[in-house]
């Protein structure tokens, strides 16, 4: 008979320690240095904290538009989340589509918590491709979470005719007008992206300013089409297809087609693309509209106070009487946690050369298909 | 459609709509006073309020806003020389001169008879063309704006008093600085020396704001003595300036109908109708002589015109649901909250809140300049007051001006730097408002030439509407050389060729 | 400083900035060089015109080409109640002026809208313009009044509280010294 030995019991203790240890800090499967995601914090601290102070909200766009009204939205509600119930407002600061916030957040403004950041996700690739003038690291923000996703979509006229795209691929493949503004901006990046990926013979017209002129011109047939961001085409610009629907939806820049009456004859872009190449610019292309509205902290605020801010808007973000008041605005609410934000940044921001040097030349400014 | 007519009418009238109605007027009455703070913002602050009001009475809160703002932006032009709203730029370089002569009374009761007036046009026209408006607007596409930006510089010419090689220059200068920023082909920066906030251009409040007001701070200072230099003139002055309105028939009428046909086009707005209908209102006088110094038609022009881009403006944002400029964008915001669709739904299901939307404009307006009117004394005392206390209050709000359009302390250095530049212009006589013009009409000049060539190679200039639009802007550069050969070969009265009221 | 020279200087120098905005566009690509090129030809020969105009009047001491309004702006000051066009006393009063426009701008960038306003009326009215000592605090205080009320309390639109603020990590200078004052004074 084999006499068994006690097994140690500090042995025993040390080993389960240990390996929750190992497990706990284990390495991350993100190519950046893993930002710790703390998530407990010491609420009385806190409360000490923001007690009868103001947390400013700073908006990288004027008052009026989709961006301040969400963030008057969110101030409307996150007051009561934060311990110490701060008043929230929110302080618009425009330029250069946004950079100018992102920026001051970053640098300038107080690191101590009462400042969050709202700009624009599409910065985030702008910084990707190295552009001048961005002074931050989208991967040092601590990132408080997001509001809504989207992918890009692309319409064309009805009385084009267009209402599939292969009729605008190969050799027999009709050319149509698409508007864009600059390159940088999401409508024309993702005009140009799937010009390049799919081969679609999009003659880009670059110049419009915005939105809404390039709706202006789809409107009285200058334009044959354009690329935004579907959540635009169900809000702003419903009136293009309610009570009578002008444009055909052709092409969604996603992996799948939403379930849409609108959506009957589009085609996911990455189900069409070619190769894994075509389809991995394609999905950083759409990766910003992944993060719509989103919300971040310097990276030197205090973890406790980050955690705090963090919880406060999750909480918001799944208050009943915030997603009524989204819901009027037509904007879809799929909020994503600060940690699935950061992940996403991650994705965008570890290009390999290889790859920015293949984004730039897709991007970059061609007329003609 | 009598019934719907009358009906929205009596709509007004209800609880809460009413109420709502006054609230917007009195908030717009305060903030169409500050400059740098305009519609554009407060009707941005104020949309989140509208969540959980009904249709009539949101609109009711927002366009009674609106139309106030247009009014009183008016009256700081004219008081102190500061544009309240940059849509009211115009109306200093003859209403404030006014006010030095002492007649602010009756450039303040010119500028509201001629923004009522204006208004009620552009409601007029907006509740008539409702069933053939979508022809107009469509019709106007790139290439026509092209050239009707690059015709509003000819107009350069009215707005150069007597130095044209100056104004020229000037207007040269404008374009000049309206290349700073993004490329709008390309996204690079140009001439922004690496910061960021230059990206979107220099900004067109701050150095309107600089450029007419701080000139006239520093000659309020020089001259020592109150704005108006040797008193003001009494009740008479104010009902003198209605009938001036009323006098000049002519000139309020057409810049009437110049801010709301304007204003009907996407792209275009107050911003340019307001210098479109001053420099009509020059062109149109046989006596050009006083225009700059205090010359009614000055005001009249601009006022009516400001006011009645409004219910221009509606005309596309209603009947599309395409805004034309970013106030009507915030508009069309309000109407998604309501869950409302603009459309033909708005000239069909929706009748009687688009007439609603008529009889707000003009009923708001008519309360506006009543009240005005109750106070236009007190505020006609203003230019009474010793210079030397008035300075501070009018530098704060000329610099807050500059800050609060992006809340940057970089727009308040802009707008000190071009305060510089003015005062420089005033003294060795330089026409300001042709570089404004430039600065505006710029970007419009670029972006629509890339767009037509791009779609249109050089063939765009031969489309017949534009060929159509360069031609009248030939004939207003060339008219008055005209007018002046035909009367001198012919024999013929120069009166002949100008309207009968000058 | 005659006109005539400040408009001499005036043309030359916008010349240079024209010859500095075409050569900043000497490398750039076609659509970003055809307007800033296409139209600063075009003014700089306006510039350039207007340049030989404005020496020629200078080396002649004629009048200037065209004929401006009949008053001059700032050309004439009154001073104790009498019209005067000395150009000691104008030129005085625009250079006094223009460096408390200066002051302002620094005021209000280091110190905010509301204690900007506050030090910066108070100060012009009494030193300069030589107000009383109950005017000017009255009108500064209503200043300070009104940027709270307006701002911070009915619009909720922030303005800037100063650099100086920014810098020492404080919300406001206001609250900065109260916080002083609470830590020296507990209780």
């Amino acid at each position: 008979m084999m006499k068994s030995k006690p097994v140690n019991p500090v042995f025993l203790s040390a080993f389960i320690l240990v390996s929750l240890l190992m497990v706990w800090a284990r390495p991350s499967v993100m190519a950046a240095p893993a930002k710790q995601f703390q998530r407990s914090f010491d609420e009385k601290a806190v409360a000490d904290f923001y007690r009868g102070k103001t947390v400013t909200i700073v908006v990288g766009f004027a008052p009026g538009g989709g961006y301040d009204i969400v963030s008057r939205l969110i101030a409307k509600h996150l007051g009561k989340y934060i311990p110490g119930r701060p008043n929230v407002i929110v302080d618009n600061r425009p330029g250069g589509g946004s950079v100018v916030a992102a920026n001051l957040v970053y640098n300038v403004l107080r690191k101590d918590g009462t400042f969050i950041a709202n700009f624009h996700s599409q910065m985030l690739l702008q910084q990707a491709e190295g552009r001048e003038g961005i002074e931050f690291d989208g991967r040092r923000f601590d990132w408080l979470g997001s509001v809504s996703s989207s992918v890009g979509a692309c319409a064309l006229r009805r009385d084009t005719g267009m209402t599939h795209v292969k009729q605008m691929i190969g050799p027999s493949g009709r050319v149509v007008n698409m508007g864009a503004e600059a390159p940088g901006s999401g409508i024309t990046d993702t005009t140009a992206i799937m010009r390049a990926t799919l081969g679609l013979k999009f003659r880009i017209i670059y110049g419009y300013d915005g939105q809404r002129p390039i709706a202006n011109a789809v409107l009285n047939r200058e334009l044959d089409g354009f690329c935004t961001s579907w959540e635009s085409f169900v809000s702003t610009l419903k009136s293009f297809f309610e009570p009578v629907q002008l444009l055909n939806v052709v092409a969604v820049l996603g992996s799948s087609v939403p379930d849409h009456p609108w959506l009957k004859n589009a085609v996911a872009a990455e189900a069409m693309a070619p190769n894994e190449d075509a389809r991995s610019l394609l999905k950083i292309v759409n990766a910003p509209r992944r993060l719509s509205y989103p919300y971040v902290v310097a990276p030197e605020v205090p973890n406790d106070r980050v955690a705090s801010l963090r919880d406060a808007f999750d909480k918001t973000l799944a208050d009943p009487a915030f997603s009524v008041d989204l819901t009027k605005l037509g904007i879809p609410l799929e909020p994503r946690t600060g940690e699935e934000a950061a992940q996403i940044v991650n994705e965008i921001l570890s290009l390999k050369p290889e790859a920015v040097a293949a984004l730039k030349e897709a991007l970059k400014r061609k007329e003609g298909p | 459609m009598i019934e719907a007519l009358v009906s929205s009418l009596l709509n007004v009238f209800t609880y809460p709509t009413f109420p709502f109605l006054l609230i917007g007027i009195l908030i717009g009455f305060v903030i169409g006073i500050l400059p740098g703070i305009g519609g554009l913002v407060t009707l941005a602050l104020m949309l989140p309020f509208t969540f959980d009001m009904k249709p009539v009475a949101a609109f009711a809160f927002l366009l009674g806003m609106l139309s106030v703002t247009a009014t009183t932006g008016d009256l700081t032009s004219i008081l102190f020389g500061i544009p309240g709203e940059s849509i009211a730029a115009a109306t200093i370089v003859d209403g404030h001169p006014m006010a030095k002569k002492g007649e602010a009374g009756r450039a303040m009761a010119a500028a509201l008879m001629s923004s009522l007036l204006g208004a009620i046009a552009g409601a007029i026209v907006l509740a008539a063309s409702i069933p053939v408006v979508a022809p107009l607007v469509l019709t106007f596409k790139s290439p026509e704006f092209f050239a009707l930006a690059l015709v509003g510089i000819t107009f350069v010419a009215s707005l150069s008093g007597k130095s044209k090689l100056k104004g020229m220059l000037s207007a040269g200068l404008g374009f000049v600085l309206a290349m700073v920023g993004l490329d709008p082909q390309s996204g690079m920066p140009r001439y922004t020396m690496g910061i960021p906030q230059l990206w979107d251009g220099v900004g067109l409040v701050p150095v309107t704001v600089g450029l007419f007001a701080i000139p006239e701070v520093v000659d309020l200072w020089v001259k020592g003595t109150s704005i108006a230099e040797r008193g003001s003139e009494s009740l008479r002055g104010v009902w003198q300036g209605v009938k001036d309105t009323f006098i000049y028939w002519g000139v309020t009428l057409r810049c009437s109908m110049i801010g709301t046909f304007i204003g009907i086009i996407p792209g275009l707005g107050a911003g340019v109708s307001q210098w479109v209908a001053y420099a009509h209102a020059v062109q149109s006088s046989a006596d050009k002589s006083r225009f700059g110094m205090g010359d009614v038609r000055g005001v009249l022009g601009p006022g009516a015109a400001n006011n009645s881009s409004l219910g221009g403006a509606l005309i596309p944002t209603i009947a599309f649901g395409v805004p034309g400029s970013p106030t009507m964008a915030i508009l069309l915001g309000a109407f998604l909250i309501q869950g409302l669709v603009p459309g033909p739904d708005m000239l069909t299901k929706h009748l009687d809140l688009t007439f609603a939307f008529v009889w707000l404009i003009v009923i708001s307006n008519l309360i506006t300049v009543a009240l005005c009117f109750l106070f236009l004394n007190q505020l006609a005392k203003i230019t009474c007051v010793r210079g030397a206390l008035l300075i501070p209050g009018i530098l704060l709000l000329v610099l807050l001006g500059g800050y609060a359009e992006s809340n940057s302390i970089l727009d308040m250095g802009i707008t000190l730097l071009f305060g510089f530049i003015g005062l420089l212009m005033v003294y060795l006589d330089w026409p300001r408002p042709p570089l404004i013009l430039g600065l505006v009409l710029g970007k419009l000049v670029e972006r629509n030439f890339f767009i037509s060539y791009q779609l249109h190679g050089s063939g765009f200039l031969f489309r017949p509407m534009v060929i159509v639009i360069l031609l009248i802007g030939v004939a207003a550069l060339f008219l008055p050389v005209l007018q002046a050969f035909l009367s001198k070969r012919l024999g013929l009265k120069e009166e002949v060729f100008v309207s009968k009221e000058d | 400083m005659s006109p005539k020279r400040i408009e001499l200087i005036v043309s030359l120098f916008i010349v240079l900035v024209l010859g500095w905005v075409l050569w900043e566009a000497r490398a750039w690509q076609f659509h970003s060089r055809l307007f800033p090129w296409s139209v600063g030809f075009c003014v700089l020969g306006l510039a350039l015109i207007q340049l030989a105009f404005s020496l020629r009047d200078y080396l002649r001491f004629e009048p200037t080409l065209e004929v401006g309004p009949q008053r001059t702006p700032l050309s004439e000051a009154v001073l104790y109640g009498q019209v005067t066009s000395e150009p000691e006393v104008v030129r005085g009063r625009i250079i006094v002026i223009c460096a408390w426009i200066l002051g302002f701008y620094l005021g209000l960038w280091f110190l905010g809208f509301k204690l900007g306003s506050l030090i910066l009326t108070f100060a012009f009215l009494r030193f300069t313009a030589k107000e009383r000592r109950s005017v000017s605090a009255t009108v500064a205080i209503m200043s300070y009044l009104f940027f709270l009320a307006v701002f911070d309390l009915i619009l909720a639109m922030p303005l800037t509280s100063g650099l100086i603020a920014e810098l020492i990590g404080a919300s406001s200078l206001e609250s900065f010294v109260i916080d002083i004052l609470r830590w020296a004074f507990p209780g």
